[in-house]
């Protein structure tokens, strides 16, 4: 079916900001009667499309439409525009509309043009108070563009000049200008006590411009109350000296909080910071270094409404950033108990209420040296923390940016910092060329936003740095401070050398090719049943049932001959499902599936089946699929099991290879499998890409005591001789993949207090539907784009943005062709470990508290699900280490070291509900050595805790770092030179005690 | 699972109860009342109220906590005594073992309420 289709978008003419809500008509011209094509409703950014069929405009012979469009008011009743002159004729299948109207003909449809000077809860105010957030959000501005606010004082000084950017609706999102406003001088170094600051601005004002290309656009007046009232929090040192960032042990924890609007009781809480707080937002006091929580209670006198006290001592402080709630507790009531933010309570909002640093160079990737590399890119997130650092982003998505307030270099403070986006460099390249080029679609270096750093720390805003980042690629983020457009080490922070910042890709969980997709069912009726074997040697007669659906040019087709002609053939994506289980429950997969452009279905299966008959009625679906699809359907399937429908497509992969079937399945997805059938090995000769997803709350399949069985551990690692993924989802029940029966196993196994950690079933779907959707693509159309996901580089948008609070994903990942140094496997005696696998030589030079075990890894943990032989080690001081003695390894044409790794369960030795880390040192023969810091690259989480302990699970997971980042430029540390790699070694030195199960040691790629 | 071969109401050790007075502000106007924290295990939320019940006194109403761990019950009549129950609507699911006694409840000085505070029936 032949479809056009009429896109664009509707703007202010002097703006060019897209207009939301207008109503376009498109129209064919013809000699006696137009033909309305269609009609849409212009979106949040002015866009708008309309799909027409030959059917709606065709007349006698015309084949192509002769396009005009109106545009009306949003009730349909005002015309504003009409290109009825203008007539676009023959259009072609798509076609293109730029509309512009002026500003008085869109009246107040057109937005407001206007500065808002907000506080830092969203409030409209025309007067400040020292002490307070000063913010601006403007409006009516042109779109994508770069703009300079700059603030005067009443003499015509500059006080602040911020670099932003406005975003698809030509707005400047809330923006911080003057952070703590009046308590420094941005200018110079001075800090002013709350006093004195009041007595300097009392009464002035100040004056805002909105700048571009060097020309005033807009301006405002600030002014500054005579008489300050508003509630003040201020971290600050004993004198009332703004001081809310230091070193961890240099300064006590100090508040000065003014104009409070209650007196008498009142209690203070440090807590762990937010991008913004919100009533009804949850909050718990830090806990100290000391083992008390943050809190101190304070009495304020009527009379004198206003307190300075010490919350902590520098000794207990843990390096952190932090906020401070300030709440009236009141005789009686439940103030002292009820920990959620009141409208009542005072907060440090969007300002970090104290910055805590880590000695400096602690928090380097490269042990010793100065690159300084962290997190910078993100989205707002609805919830709290209201920000999520993030490495992936769905075109069209707005790129942030929000730098670490604890990671600023100490010598910067009170520096103006610029935003450098750029094309991501790989090492070689970093190496030599450290310039900074702007992207050129954000304006290039001229357009950088540039903003001043606060007098202890960066503790203020996200700030948009890429609004509707339209180009698929990988980038980097550089907080450039000496604003020289090149990248300084120690000082200038970058998110991205070592391994690309962030990338816009596509999101496989909400990406589709195809508009439409088609459906049908089957059943016995038409396609009969088949009698097949169980495992137990029974018979078992399975009515042949499915559902299926496919590509389609057009909504409602029902035939297979009615799949789209876009291609010539496409592969097929079968779903088995498990014990309990309804075919009927995953048309969530198989209509995205088939909109991305493969055959999708799902098999129906008795009740009871095992896991051998589950893969022999696959074959027959197989078969009936490919006799209806004909050569449309490619000899090129992928195939997906839930529970045992997870162990039978294993089955089905070896049974296809021995049977000598010749299905071409090429991808096996287990989704939360059984493995108490066959205990299959997925290896040669039938080899296939293999993926499980599996879940920390499966209720159904949730492990235990003794062997590893009944999850989905021991197929992964019995998987070799292809490419493997292992997703495990933190919060994931077994039975919220499927729509039907959902909540089954919510209660199994579980305790009261595991309820708040599950996943909802939306979380669910989408985790399935953008793994399993990615790992198809790859396997089976052979884009590569996605791979990253499954080495745990990134994370797809939609899914990382479902319940950012619980969600957490950790991967393993292996894949062929690696140089394997140490899987422990082989005989297991108190020394086995002293030699590797690959025959090198493993020693901890003495300095371990007790010899590291070598063994099947659930005889060493009860709580390992792995069937596998591991390392277990613990460590008790810093300094410790294990070391690998290579020889005079060429390891140059691999892309990483990996290994797997995990905190072993109910130890005492790691970090109470905290990430493990260590750093991981390569040395060459000529003594070159680089530490490499693991958490850079991936979090050593520690275990999801299951209230009935038994299944709480001491998961593997992969650390997997780029072999670059030992011999990418680092000043202070030596280029490891990898093509003679004598030594590999764990390095003990982040943390001071740890205990960990460690296997798959290789180098890969 | 198996969930037609449970007996209602569940009565179990892991049932817990703690009492004190406490202040609420009820159409704006302080009130004493009497809070029972129950906990033991998960609360979930549904579309009938929940209560707590001291014998024949039963609640205000019930809040529950935003983790679903506990509930706190707010009676504005003081038992003397009684056994403690937990439901939704009028069905009783579950019987803490430990009945209630007065004595036990951490009561607020008189002379620091605020004035015109609503006290409550007592039995």
């Amino acid at each position: 079916m032949i479809t056009f289709r009429i896109r664009g978008t509707v703007r202010v003419a002097e703006t060019g900001a897209g207009v939301p809500g207008l109503f376009v008509k498109a129209y064919d011209q013809d000699l006696l009667f137009d033909d309305l094509l269609g009609s849409a409703y212009t979106q949040a950014d002015g866009r708008f499309e309309i799909v027409t069929t030959p059917e709606d405009f065709r007349e006698f012979f015309e084949v192509k439409p002769d396009i005009y469009l109106k545009v009306f008011s949003p009730d349909g009743e005002t015309l504003l525009y009409s290109s009825e002159n203008a007539v676009r004729f023959r259009a072609g299948r798509l076609e293109e509309f730029d509309i512009r109207i002026p500003r008085d003909r869109l009246g107040s449809l057109a937005g407001e043009s206007r500065v808002r000077l907000i506080d830092d809860t969203g409030q409209e105010r025309e007067t400040f108070d020292v002490g307070e957030s000063l913010d601006v959000h403007i409006t009516g501005l042109r779109p994508e563009a770069v703009y300079d606010l700059v603030l005067y004082d009443q003499d015509g000084a500059a006080i602040v000049a911020n670099g932003v950017i406005s975003n698809g609706r030509g707005e400047i999102e809330p923006t911080t200008l003057w952070p703590q406003l009046g308590c420094d001088d941005p200018r110079t170094d001075e800090r002013l006590t709350f006093e004195e600051a009041q007595e300097r601005w009392r009464g002035r004002g100040l004056r805002l411009e909105v700048r571009q290309n060097g020309r005033a656009v807009m301006e405002q007046t600030v002014r500054l109350g005579d008489s300050f009232t508003r509630p003040v929090l201020l971290g600050t040192d004993e004198r009332g000296v703004v001081r809310n960032g230091f070193v961890a042990g240099d300064s006590d924890a100090v508040l000065s909080a003014y104009n409070l609007p209650f007196h008498g009781d009142v209690r203070v809480f440090l807590v762990a910071r937010q991008h913004d707080w919100r009533p009804g937002n949850p909050f718990a006091a830090a806990q100290l270094a000391s083992g008390r929580p943050a809190i101190a209670d304070v009495r304020v006198e009527s009379g004198n409404r206003r307190f300075r006290q010490r919350i902590a001592e520098a000794h207990e402080l843990r390096p952190g950033a932090y906020d401070f709630v300030v709440r009236q507790i009141r005789y009686g009531y439940e103030d002292d108990e009820d920990l959620v933010l009141r409208p009542t309570d005072l907060v440090t909002r969007r300002i970090t209420g104290l910055v805590v640093r880590q000695e400096f160079m602690q928090s380097k990737t490269v042990h010793g040296g100065c690159v300084n590399w962290l997190p910078i890119s993100g989205r707002t997130i609805i919830g709290p923390p209201y920000f999520q650092y993030a490495d992936a982003f769905q075109v069209g998505e707005n790129v942030y940016a929000a730098l670490d307030p604890a990671a600023l270099d100490p010598n910067h403070k009170g520096k103006m910092v610029a935003l450098y986006v750029v094309q991501s460099k790989d090492a070689a390249t970093w190496t030599a060329d450290k310039s900074l080029t702007h992207l050129a679609q954000l304006g290039g270096n001229p357009a950088v936003q540039k903003f001043l750093t606060q007098s202890d720390c960066i503790n203020h805003n996200t700030r948009l740095v890429w609004p509707n980042a339209n180009a698929p690629g990988l980038y980097d983020i550089v907080a450039d401070f000496n604003d020289n457009a090149v990248l300084d080490s120690p000082g200038d922070i970058i998110d991205g050398y070592f391994a690309p910042g962030f990338r816009i890709v596509t999101d496989p969980t909400t990406e589709t090719s195809f508009a439409n997709h088609g459906g049908f069912q089957y059943d016995e009726m038409s396609q009969g049943s088949k009698t097949v074997t169980n495992d137990f040697g029974n018979p078992v007669t399975v009515p042949l049932k499915a559902v299926v659906r496919f590509p389609a040019d057009m909504g409602g087709a029902t035939m297979p001959g009615q799949i789209s002609g876009a291609q010539l053939s496409y592969p097929m994506t079968i779903i088995v499902h498990g014990n309990g289980h309804d075919y009927q429950g995953y048309d969530y997969l198989l209509d995205h599936w088939a909109q991305n452009g493969f055959i999708a279905a799902s098999i129906h299966l008795n009740g009871g089946m095992t896991g051998t008959d589950r893969a022999l009625i696959l074959f027959e679906h197989i078969n009936i699929l490919k006799g209806m699809f004909g050569g449309k359907a490619a000899n090129n399937i992928g195939i997906m099991g839930h529970s045992r429908g997870g162990e039978g497509v294993v089955i089905a992969a070896r049974k296809n290879q021995q049977m000598g079937l010749g299905h071409g399945i090429n991808a096996v997805i287990s989704l939360a499998p059984t493995d108490q059938y066959t205990h299959e090995t997925l290896g040669p000769p039938w080899a296939t890409p293999y993926l499980v997803i599996y879940g920390a709350m499966d209720g159904d399949l949730a492990g235990g005591d003794g062997p590893p069985s009944d999850t989905g551990f021991p197929l992964y690692d019995r998987a070799n001789g292809q490419k493997k993924s292992f997703i495990f989802v933190y919060g994931a029940t077994h039975d919220r993949f499927t729509t039907i029966g959902a909540d089954t196993d919510l209660f199994w196994r579980k305790g009261p207090s595991d309820q708040p950690k599950i996943l909802n079933a939306a979380t669910h779907l989408l985790v399935a539907k953008g793994y399993a959707t990615a790992f198809f693509r790859w396997q089976l159309r052979g884009e590569d784009q996605w791979v990253g996901m499954f080495r745990g580089e990134w994370v797809p948008t939609a899914v990382a943005q479902a319940e950012p609070a619980k969600l957490k994903i950790c991967v393993q990942y292996s894949n062929t062709g690696a140089s394997l140094i140490d899987d422990f496997e082989g005989v297991h005696t108190p020394l086995s470990w002293k030699v590797a696998t690959s025959g090198a030589g493993v020693d901890d030079l003495g300095t371990l508290p007790a010899a590291p075990q070598e063994d099947k890894l659930y005889v060493v943990d009860g709580h390992s699900p792995h069937d596998t032989a591991g390392l277990q080690l613990r460590w008790d001081n810093f300094g410790d280490k294990l070391e690998y003695t290579l020889g005079a390894l060429n390891v140059k044409n691999f892309a990483a070291l990996s290994f797997r790794i995990t905190q072993k369960v109910d130890s005492p030795s790691n970090p109470a509900d905290q990430p493990q880390d260590l750093y991981v040192t390569l040395s060459d023969t000529m003594a070159n050595s680089r530490s490499i810091k693991a958490s850079k690259f991936t979090e050593i989480a520690a275990p999801q805790k299951r209230e009935l302990n038994q299944y709480t699970k001491s998961a593997l997971c992969t650390v997997r770092i780029p072999l670059s980042a030992y011999t990418i430029e680092v000043i202070g540390t030596q280029k490891v030179d990898l093509t003679s790699v004598a030594a590999l070694r764990f390095d003990f030195l982040a943390n001071a005690t740890g205990e960990v199960e460690i296997d798959s040691v290789e180098f890969s790629n | 699972m198996f969930m037609d071969l449970v007996e209602y109401p569940i009565q179990s050790a892991k049932l817990q109860w703690e009492a004190r007075q406490v202040l609420r502000d009820l159409h704006e106007i302080p009130h004493l009342l009497l809070r029972i924290k129950v906990t033991g295990t998960h609360f979930p939320r549904r579309a009938l109220e929940a209560f707590v019940s001291i014998g024949e006194v039963r609640s205000r109403f019930v809040e529950i906590g935003p983790d679903g761990l506990s509930a706190s019950a707010y009676f504005d009549r003081a038992p003397r005594e009684g056994v403690v129950e937990f439901g939704y609507g009028a069905e009783v699911l579950l019987r803490f073992p430990v009945p209630f006694r007065r004595a036990v409840v951490r009561e607020l000085d008189p002379a620091r309420l605020p004035p015109h505070t609503r006290r409550m029936a007592s039995e």
